[in-house]
């Protein structure tokens, strides 16, 4: 059936589609030189605080729910699995329904499988949006907020009542064409949710939940 | 000179000066020129013609591959003993990946200095630009490229299915990717048409330049504007390339570190061809000209010989090279290196006329018509390589015969003008041992005809095979630029060049039907694992009947939408978000046909060029190179059997080429021709000698030297190179030739003992100056010069010392005077010489 050995051409052809398809950040991309201690200086002090905070939190698995929002949709698509992150860099997305994937972020790559066939490598370099949400995790994760400042342009809200919003925006024109902002929100040191916009007017909403979303 | 001794002599010299004359203006007006590909066999097939031409002039010729390399000391440099292993690790990751960033940054900025330089046509890197620009082309034709875009697809169940599978992917991991080609390609069949471009191995892409898989260099493809032939123009722009990596690389920040650059290509290879051919050239001219002209300096004591060999030598030469320049328009850089040994050749005339003279100066009698003869002989063994086959050597057959010619010429009638009334003092002592020691007794000779046998048998009873046609051993390259050739093609996914599987038909049109036909051969062969991929153009430019039978598939916007709303119907997609796909389907339905006119600009477009190629009488041949031949030496074959049954009536039109098997069959057609050839000409030479000589016992004798020369030669270069090719055939032919001289002139000897002592003298220095020139040839860094020049020196040697062992009396026996001579200072009873 053309359909069914289509769809098993698709995952391995993903990189290839995926390194033809991105643009590249890296032309004239800045060196990962910021260093890889705590907030830079210059830094706002809340939201250094805030980071130091969410690095100290404790880094157990955490089941999700993700909402892609998207014009192409009627509604937004939902799908929930569990994340996890393994020290020091490398977090694990494994989606449970509705599609099985696995999806391991690790410094520099993406691997992606789903169901029995093999598994596809992206790099990070070439794919904004999951560079972004890399990014974000980990800085959340490990409190490092030298390293996200060093590709997004990072700000602060919080109203006061312990619920906060981190805005990140890219520095890198070439990752700006693909991505809006990556928006980390939570309460007190937890993070709960992290949403990368596209430049499409997608949206990807990861929902952190130890209990049932709230809606 | 008396008045009328002037007006005897005065024609030839005027003669000669207006030679010369004409000899120099052709000389200048003639260009030099260095291809390597004058001295390989030309093709036999109408196919193999163009695509050597292809070789030569097309696309393929003018790419340069360009690494930027970290030398191997480089990388992360921490300082193991202040640092634990884990953070060690960690900083060394870091270094090694910015020193990959700046390797990247150097690579775009020297690619973006190549593309606004007039030089060169196109630069392929991993940059998202050329990638973008390769894309593009592929998505605007996708539904006329798309195997798969057939009327099963745009039924309601293939649509819905198609738009199932796009929602698993938006949802998933590379959703953000697959959504910005969603809206116009939601079947995706871009993706359908890079499937069917299938084993392409791209480089591994990262921040935005090709690297190596072990990411210490990073690659560029170059495309000059000039043609590979055109080796001026090809150095002109390699030294364009290097300006500008040095000063893409001038910001490096360790200076110690810096990237080497390093290229391959046909056109650097021609550059490199050429300067060790143009070094030769100057180089063992001069050097010949310098040992030869000590030797003699040293032999005759005499200076005014040297300027009296200076006249022959010269005029041969430069009659040499006008007349190679008449008959071709052009010289051959690496004729101009072989001129070296018409010095050797051209001074045995003034070495003969100089030494063998009687003490009033006259020219000892039978000097003239003996000269006369070697240089027949000698011009029999040149006339095999205008037999040959092979252009270049040609070339060296009519450079040399002209040469040697003009300089007997000049020796005959314009060097006794010249020579002094009195004949020059001999090295008395030299030539008196020269005679003992000439016509050695049954011993020796029976030595030297053993020695000859056992070489014979030698070569006969090997159990290697004695020929090697392989065009390697004669090319100039060092191995280790072949070597890194071989690594840059596979690192940026080149095909291998070796394998061709060629259709040909009366048009574009037909070649590439035919492409489309053997297709599923080709797919099979990669399932069968024989090759790890192939590359056709007809895969990116399929023909128009192909296209349009792709078109008539297509629906038109009405009928898509309403499918399209049917199939949609209750699921999460929105039908209105995908009218960009029905927009585009309906324009791919009634847009014309593409043509390779589609690609210009993109990275496929030069492949196209490359492969698909207009024959010269008006018919079409399309290229498919494969990669990864599991099995290189049965490939043809097997290929051929898969493909024939495809091709149906059409299977003369489709050819598999095994461009490195082909060629070393040429060659050893060659061989065997010039086996023929040699044949024929040794027993020219021996015709000419026994016309002369008249005098079978003497005749025998020369036969004799000759057949042991051969023998004993070619088991000294078998035992040297390990395998004998074409051109050590060739040149065995030229020792004949030349060692016939010696063994003539050695048998029979005159009865005067100072005009045999006179003889043997010269034939040594003959010999010795021979031997020189074609030792220095053997240093040259052509293989085919080096292979003539050592098997020339050595059988030159074997010569001498064969036909000074077999020098006899006219009566064609040893001269029994001479033994006992040897025995007993003074006259001995017992034996006498008679006069033949």
């Amino acid at each position: 059936m053309r359909a069914g050995r289509r769809a098993a051409l698709a995952a391995p052809l993903l990189p290839v589609a995926a390194a033809l398809l991105a643009g590249h950040p890296a032309r004239g991309a800045r060196a990962q030189t910021a260093p890889a201690t705590g907030a830079a200086a210059g830094a706002e002090p809340r939201l250094a605080e805030l980071f130091t905070r969410l690095g100290r939190a404790s880094t157990r698995p955490r089941r999700f729910v993700e909402r892609r929002h998207s014009a192409l949709f009627v509604a937004p698509e939902e799908s929930r699995g569990v994340l996890r992150f393994e020290p020091p860099a490398t977090f694990e997305k494994r989606t449970e329904t509705p599609t099985a994937e696995v999806l391991r972020l690790d410094e520099r790559t993406a691997t992606v499988r789903r169901g029995g066939s093999a598994p596809t490598s992206l790099a990070l370099d070439a794919h904004p949006s999951l560079a972004a949400l890399a990014r974000g995790l980990r800085a959340a994760a490990s409190g490092d907020l030298g390293t996200l400042e060093a590709a997004f342009e990072v700000r602060l809200e919080d109203d006061g009542g312990g619920r906060w919003r981190v805005l990140a925006v890219p520095r890198d024109p070439g990752a700006a064409r693909f991505l809006a902002r990556l928006e980390l929100g939570g309460t007190g040191d937890r993070l709960e949710r992290i949403t990368v916009h596209e430049r499409s007017g997608d949206r990807s909403e990861l929902w952190l939940i130890d209990e049932a979303p709230r809606r | 000179m008396t008045t009328g001794a002037l007006r005897r002599t005065a024609p030839r010299w005027i003669l000669w000066l207006a030679c010369v004359a004409a000899a120099l203006f052709q000389v200048s007006r003639t260009p030099v020129l260095t291809d390597i590909t004058a001295f390989l066999p030309g093709p036999s097939t109408p196919t193999q013609r163009v695509l050597a031409e292809q070789l030569r002039d097309g696309v393929a010729s003018r790419v340069v591959l360009v690494a930027l390399e970290l030398p191997a000391a480089s990388g992360a440099a921490t300082d193991p003993a202040t640092r634990t292993a884990e953070a060690g690790a960690a900083e060394a990751a870091a270094a090694d990946a910015s020193l990959e960033r700046a390797l990247a940054a150097a690579a775009t900025r020297l690619a973006a200095a190549l593309r606004d330089d007039p030089d060169f046509a196109w630069v392929g890197d991993g940059s998202p630009r050329s990638f973008e620009r390769d894309l593009a082309a592929l998505s605007a034709a996708r539904y006329l490229l798309d195997p798969g875009a057939d009327a099963a697809a745009f039924t309601p169940e293939g649509l819905s299915a198609a738009f199932e599978r796009l929602r698993v992917e938006l949802r998933g991991a590379a959703g953000p990717l697959v959504r910005s080609i969603a809206a116009e390609d939601p079947t995706l069949a871009t993706l359908g048409v890079l499937a069917a471009l299938g084993g392409d191995a791209t480089p591994a892409s990262r921040h935005g330049a090709w690297f190596t898989p072990d990411g210490r260099a990073a690659l560029l493809v170059a495309e000059t504007v000039a043609p590979g032939f055109d080796v001026d123009a090809q150095q002109r722009a390699i030294d364009r390339l290097r300006a500008h990596a040095e000063r893409a690389l001038a910001a490096w920040p360790d200076a110690h570190a810096r990237p080497r650059l390093h290229l391959t290509g046909p056109g650097v290879f021609g550059a490199i061809a050429r300067d060790a051919i143009e070094r030769d050239a100057t180089r063992l001219s001069a050097l010949a000209l310098a040992l030869i002209a000590v030797l003699l300096a040293l032999a005759l004591r005499s200076v005014r010989v040297l300027g009296l060999a200076a006249l022959p030598v010269a005029t041969g030469a430069l009659v040499g090279f006008a007349c190679v320049g008449a008959v071709w328009g052009t010289l051959h850089g690496v004729t101009l290196g072989f001129g070296a040994t018409l010095i050797g050749e051209a001074v045995d005339y003034a070495i003969y006329a100089w030494v063998q003279r009687r003490d009033d100066g006259s020219a000892s009698p039978g000097v003239w018509r003996g000269i006369a003869l070697a240089i027949a002989t000698s011009c029999a063994g040149y006339a095999a390589m205008l037999l040959s086959g092979f252009a270049g050597l040609a070339q060296l057959g009519v450079f040399s015969i002209a040469g040697i010619v003009a300089a007997g010429l000049c020796a005959r009638w314009l060097l006794p003008d010249l020579m002094p009334a009195r004949a020059a003092p001999l090295p008395e002592a030299l030539g008196r041992r020269l005679s003992a020691w000439s016509g050695g007794g049954r011993a020796s000779r029976a030595a030297i005809v053993i020695a000859a046998a056992a070489a014979a048998a030698y070569l006969a009873l090997r159990p290697a095979s004695t020929w090697n046609d392989d065009l390697a051993a004669i090319t100039p390259l060092p191995a280790a630029v072949t070597e890194r050739d071989g690594r840059l093609r596979a690192a940026l996914g080149l095909p291998e060049v070796r394998f061709v599987i060629a259709t040909r038909g009366a048009s574009r049109e037909e070649a590439l039907a035919l492409a489309e036909r053997i297709e599923p051969g080709l797919r099979a062969l990669v399932d069968a694992h024989a090759i790890a991929g192939y590359r056709s153009p007809a895969t990116v430019l399929p023909s128009v009947a192909t296209q349009r039978r792709r078109q008539a598939a297509l629906p038109a916007a009405p009928v898509l939408r309403e499918t399209l709303a049917r199939a949609l119907a209750g699921g999460n997609l929105r039908a209105e978000a995908f009218e960009p796909f029905v927009e585009a389907v309906d324009r791919a339905r009634t847009a014309p046909p593409i043509t390779a006119a589609h690609y210009d600009g993109t990275g496929i477009g030069r492949r196209i060029a490359a492969q698909l190629v207009d024959a010269p009488d008006s018919g079409a041949i399309v290229a498919i190179t494969v990669a990864g031949v599991a099995d290189p030496d049965r490939f043809a074959a097997v290929a051929a059997a898969r493909l024939a049954g495809l091709a149906g009536e059409r299977a003369a039109q489709v050819a598999v080429l095994d461009l490195k098997a082909d060629v070393e069959h040429l060659v050893a057609e060659y061989r065997t021709r010039a086996l023929h050839v040699a044949l024929a000409g040794w027993a020219a030479i021996v015709a000419l000698l026994a016309l002369r000589v008249r005098e079978r016992r003497a005749v025998a004798t020369i036969a004799t030297v000759l057949a042991c020369t051969v023998a004993l030669t070619a088991a000294a270069m078998t035992l040297l190179y390990n395998h004998l090719t074409l051109f050590h055939l060739l040149a065995l032919l030229l020792v004949v030739g030349v060692v016939s001289n010696y063994a003539m002139f050695c048998t029979p000897l005159p009865q005067a003992a100072a005009d045999r002592a006179a003889i043997l003298l010269s034939v040594l220095l003959c010999g010795a100056s021979t031997f020189l020139a074609f030792v220095v040839l053997a240093r040259s860094s052509a293989p085919v010069l080096a292979m003539i020049g050592s098997t020339v020196a050595v059988g030159v040697a074997v010569g001498v010392l064969a036909s000074g062992v077999f020098a006899a009396t006219a009566t064609g026996r040893p001269d029994p005077g001479l033994a006992a001579a040897r025995q007993a200072p003074t006259g001995s009873p017992g034996s006498r010489t008679r006069s033949a």
